[in-house]
């Protein structure tokens, strides 16, 4: 009787854990045994093993470095945009007197647009309609206010600021639908006995909104983060990694290194390292986040 | 009460045979599958070229035109995956190692069907047809069009009486096409104004570049910068795979063209990967231009505002080079079409066969592309546009200085790409001009050592 009741449950996440198994671990283990080899695009037959050689050029190359620091700013500037926006749409959306009037309906389905397109057109439009210097959204708007816009996606001092707000707007929708759920759970009690006690809009939504819906800001901030971390369609069809190297993230040095200079060796070392740094902070969160909640 | 009815026999007999035989036609039907670049070749292929072969043979030609760094990958990706999905391809002699193990050799084809080689010079064989170290001893392929950049001007601007005049004031000598690639850095320089300025005696409404050429980075930013690379007298590596890029003469090549990016290319450039400057030169924002032949009717088709007003010059000395080189010169870039090992390898043929030998003179007229001897020799060809009085001499003479690309599989990640990321690393500071040198010989090296061509 008790071994069957210990084998049933087995039994059904038996089929997940061999597909997911397949699925994620037959890739990722070939995506490591390929990084320990010296592999040409253009010799794919003649595999030949180098051990961690393709790791120690990595770290060597100050290319590697540059690119590590252009996906720190992108991922950190992508993900606090994201979910500030994400926050300040649904705190607005959510608020009595607006929540679940037809006007908010039809703003949360525009809000979420971006969620839908795809990340390649994302990235066409903002280079062709948006960040375009002579006929562009933003240089047209500019241009209403006498301001002389740059050019966003050609100087190295804009490129990465007008990257970061065209991925954090495709990234904006998960968030707010995500916060949007979550403030619809505050009780409404709560929100009353607040607004008896004369608290105003801003500190009902920092004293008491904001400690609820705490785990949810966290994990869309680790999942916007991972999102941002591996971005790679947005960017390529936005700036392919320029000018120069300005854009240039991990994910983009990994198709330039596999492709362009036909390595698929150090590609798949430079992919495996991105595996293992996005491992690293989703376990961090994790762990933070279990403290938080034993402190409760 | 429902009644089935069941309509006689026959009717039923004829709908089946219908339908099978309209099945098996189908099947039957032969569908050749084109990876092609895109270029001036596409709208003709499009629209006349491939719907009249159709009609006449029943074949069924499907064209898929990629962006360049897709379409070699696209293509390595079909090829090695054996999905026969291709029959045919574009065919760029650097980019042939991707796929050279699948590409039917065309010598039987050849002889079959009866193509002439006759009017392909040696050099255009050599470069295109031919790979003497992957498929020794074979054609490989069919060129369409061979090129290596030329210098294109406004030539109505330097004929300007006014701007000769303040040409002449700012740097003592006559406003003519440069000898030299300095010479051509001051016209650029002359040449790049504001908006509100003048140039021959016209107000500009928005700036003027002096010179461009497309250089997206890495691609376009290579092909531009290889110019400046071979004009050095610089060929890579010679033939004992010994790398001449560590000579300092590449990093004045480098701070060069840095300067030449910066003071006289529109910052737009960037951002384009190949002939996208054409159309800047049409709308009479740039001066003077690299220009690829194959480009060349979007500043001279009928219509276009620059039409016959563009002058053709060879690519200026860079004095000093190493090659005691009397001009300037490129890679033979440009490319032709090569026939995948496919079960349609022979109807592939005979299409290609069809377009570019029985329909020479007609491609040449609707695309400006040459390759064949005859095309330069047609009265009809060389007749049928006034620009190509000065153009074609030009195109034939800067062809003669064109470097044959070397034939080993690895010269994209060997040269191609690096040489790219070379200038665009050095462009934009992202490190030293020494760093950057090392950088790209020591990538060779290693290349070439694991490639077992040096110890």
């Amino acid at each position: 009787m008790s071994s069957r009741r210990h084998f049933n449950p087995w039994a059904f996440i038996l089929p997940g854990v061999i597909a997911g198994g397949v699925v994620l671990g037959v890739p990722v283990v070939q995506a490591f045994w390929t990084s320990l080899h010296r592999l040409r695009l253009y010799r794919l037959h003649d595999q030949v093993f180098v051990g961690m050689e393709n790791y120690l050029r990595l770290w060597q190359d100050p290319l590697f470095m540059l690119s590590v620091r252009s996906t720190v700013v992108f991922t950190v500037g992508c993900t606090v945009l994201s979910v500030l926006a994400g926050l300040m749409v649904a705190a607005i959306m959510s608020t009595r007197g607006i929540r679940g009037t037809t006007m908010a309906r039809f703003f949360m389905a525009f809000y979420l647009v971006p969620f839908v397109a795809t990340q390649v057109v994302v990235g066409m439009l903002g280079r062709l309609y948006v960040w375009e210097p002579e006929y562009g959204l933003v240089n047209f708007l500019l241009s209403l206010v006498a301001i002389d816009g740059p050019m966003w996606l050609i100087s190295r001092d804009t490129a990465m600021l007008a990257t970061v707000i065209t991925n954090a707007w495709r990234l904006t929708p998960l968030a707010i639908l995500i916060f949007y759920a979550a403030l619809a759970t505050v009780p409404d009690e709560l929100l009353e006995s607040a607004e008896v006690d004369g608290a105003g809009g801003l500190r009902t939504f920092t004293a008491i909104k904001l400690p609820l819906i705490r785990y949810h800001i966290g994990f869309v901030t680790l999942i916007q983060m991972t999102s941002a971390f591996r971005e790679f369609d947005t960017v390529f069809a936005l700036t392919g990694g320029g000018p120069g190297r300005a854009t240039n993230v991990l994910s983009l040095l990994v198709y330039n290194e596999g492709i362009s200079a036909a390595n698929l060796g150090m590609a798949n070392a430079i992919a495996f390292t991105m595996l293992i740094i996005v491992g690293v902070i989703s376990l961090a969160y994790m762990r933070l986040a279990r403290l938080d909640k034993a402190g409760e | 009460m429902l009644r089935l009815r069941i309509r006689p026999h026959w009717q039923f007999l004829v709908v089946a045979l219908a339908t099978f035989g309209l099945a098996t036609g189908a099947l039957a039907q032969v569908t050749l599958r084109i990876a092609e670049h895109p270029g001036p070749h596409v709208g003709p292929m499009e629209e006349y070229f491939i719907p009249m072969y159709e009609e006449m043979t029943g074949v069924n030609i499907v064209m898929e035109v990629l962006p360049p760094d897709q379409l070699w990958q696209r293509m390595q990706l079909e090829a090695q995956a054996g999905s026969d999905y291709y029959d045919i391809g574009y065919h760029s002699p650097g980019w042939f190692g991707y796929y050279y193990e699948q590409v039917a050799g065309l010598d039987d084809l050849i002889e079959e069907f009866g193509f002439g080689l006759d009017q392909y010079s040696q050099a255009v064989i050599d470069s295109h047809m031919t790979n003497s170290m992957l498929r020794p001893g074979e054609i490989i392929a069919i060129a369409r069009n061979p090129q290596t950049p030329i210098y294109a001007y406004r030539l109505d601007w330097f004929e300007h009486e006014g701007e000769r005049e303040a040409f002449e004031a700012e740097y003592g000598r006559e406003l003519a096409p440069p000898a030299t690639w300095e010479e051509l850095y001051d016209i650029a320089a002359f040449f790049t104004r504001p908006a509100g300025a003048t140039v021959a005696d016209e107000t500009l409404t928005s700036p003027l570049y002096g010179y461009s050429a497309s250089v997206k980075p890495p691609g376009g930013m290579a092909r531009a910068f290889l110019a400046i690379v071979y004009s050095l007298g610089l060929e890579g590596w010679d033939e004992n795979f010994e790398s001449d890029l560590r000579d300092p003469i590449l990093l004045e090549g480098a701070a060069y063209w840095k300067r030449l990016i910066e003071d006289t290319f529109p910052p737009q450039a960037q951002t384009w990967d190949f002939l996208e400057h054409l159309s800047f030169m049409r709308e009479s924002r740039l001066a003077t231009a690299e220009l690829w032949p194959e480009g060349v009717l979007t500043i001279e088709e009928e219509g276009a505002p620059t039409a016959g007003k563009i002058g053709y010059a060879l690519l200026p000395q860079w004095p000093g080079n190493r090659k005691d080189l009397p001009v300037g010169r490129s890679f033979i870039g440009g490319g032709g079409v090569l026939v995948f090992d496919t079960p349609n390898k022979a109807e592939a043929f005979q299409f290609l066969q069809w377009l570019l030998e029985e329909q020479a003179a007609e491609f040449n007229l609707r695309t400006a592309m040459f390759a064949r001897t005859d095309q330069f020799e047609d009265p009809d060809i060389v007749g049928a546009y006034d620009f190509y009085d000065t153009f074609l001499p030009v195109f034939e003479e800067q062809m003669s200085y064109g470097f044959p690309r070397q034939p080993i599989a690895e010269w994209g990640a060997v040269m191609y790409t690096p040489v790219g990321e070379f200038a665009s690393d050095v462009l934009f500071d992202v490190m030293t001009p020494e760093r950057a040198q090392e950088r790209l010989v020591d990538n060779m090296e290693r290349i070439f050592v694991e490639s077992g061509y040096i110890d």
